[in-house]
């Protein structure tokens, strides 16, 4: 009874409601001078440890608040979009569709299981003699 | 110097000059005849005061303290004798080893909570679009997921 008790209290705590807020951070990273954005304190040693690029610099930073199958767009350089929507809890994690549009076309599209307070960084996309890197962070509320 | 040789606290050679001194020096004998007096003086109020002390009540107050005290550790010691015949006679163990099992199971499924951290930060289930190629990376530190892809 106790471990029913303590099971369903830790996963009220974890997914108390159903919306999902956080934030994308829109990076420019490139081979430029070494700078790296106060921004991106958090970040900048984890992208350091598996890139090359010496410059990280934050384009925007975008708020998210939406419901599950709410579809959020933010508009990205380079005449792109992201779209992203909270499909629901799965193993414990947030799970999300992330469309990324090119002129309104559909380049890329994934399905990811976002652990609950973390985030995810896509990157790829050529901008500027540099790429463009999109760090998704998310809660459930 | 004086007062030491009126506390006996010299040296022996330096006690014997210095008293070869005072038998010429009238001015050295008065200032130890009158640290005697001080001396003296100051027993003799001990003396006169330890007489109002009653020590026949304080040895009493001792005792009863004493007794008190050894009572205080034999209840303690009864009160411990008497938990373990509590516990002997309701024949509780089953009951405080389940609480004992369901306080280690609720542990471990916290623990379990903890390990989630360790995991990858995002878990990838499908990749589509019009891409020429994909990575999906991990970092080590924080186990930070990263999607790579190159636009075709």
């Amino acid at each position: 009874m106790i471990i029913i008790l303590v099971y369903i209290a830790i996963s009220a705590q974890a997914f108390a409601g159903n919306r999902v807020t956080g934030n994308v951070r829109i990076i420019h990273a490139s081979s430029g001078p070494v700078h790296m954005d106060r921004a991106l304190k958090d970040l900048g040693r984890e992208l350091q440890s598996v890139f090359k690029y010496t410059s990280y610099r934050l384009v925007s930073r975008k708020p998210l608040n939406l419901a599950h199958h709410e579809v959020g767009r933010i508009i990205l350089p380079g005449n792109r979009t992201l779209e992203i929507s909270p499909m629901g809890f799965k193993k414990g994690r947030i799970k999300f569709k992330i469309n990324i549009l090119k002129r309104n076309q559909s380049v890329f599209t994934t399905e990811i299981l976002l652990r609950n307070g973390s985030s995810i960084t896509i990157g790829g996309p050529d901008y500027k003699k540099g790429y463009l890197l999109f760090n998704i962070s998310a809660t459930a509320r | 110097m004086l007062s030491q040789f009126v506390d006996n606290a010299l040296p022996p050679e330096t006690r014997t000059s210095l008293e070869l001194h005072l038998s010429t020096c009238p001015a050295c004998q008065n200032t130890v005849k009158s640290y005697q007096n001080i001396d003296n003086r100051v027993i003799q109020n001990i003396q006169r005061h330890s007489h109002l002390v009653n020590n026949t009540a304080l040895v009493q107050e001792l005792v009863v303290k004493l007794k008190k005290e050894k009572a205080t550790e034999a209840s303690d010691f009864s009160f411990f004798q008497g938990m373990i015949e509590f516990i002997k006679g309701k024949k509780i163990y089953l009951q405080m080893a389940s609480f004992a099992a369901i306080l280690l199971i609720s542990m471990a499924f916290l623990q379990d909570q903890k390990v989630v951290l360790h995991s990858p930060s995002a878990i990838v289930n499908s990749i589509d679009g019009d891409i020429a190629s994909v990575m999906i990376l991990e970092t080590r530190e924080q186990h930070h997921t990263i999607i790579w892809y190159k636009e075709s």
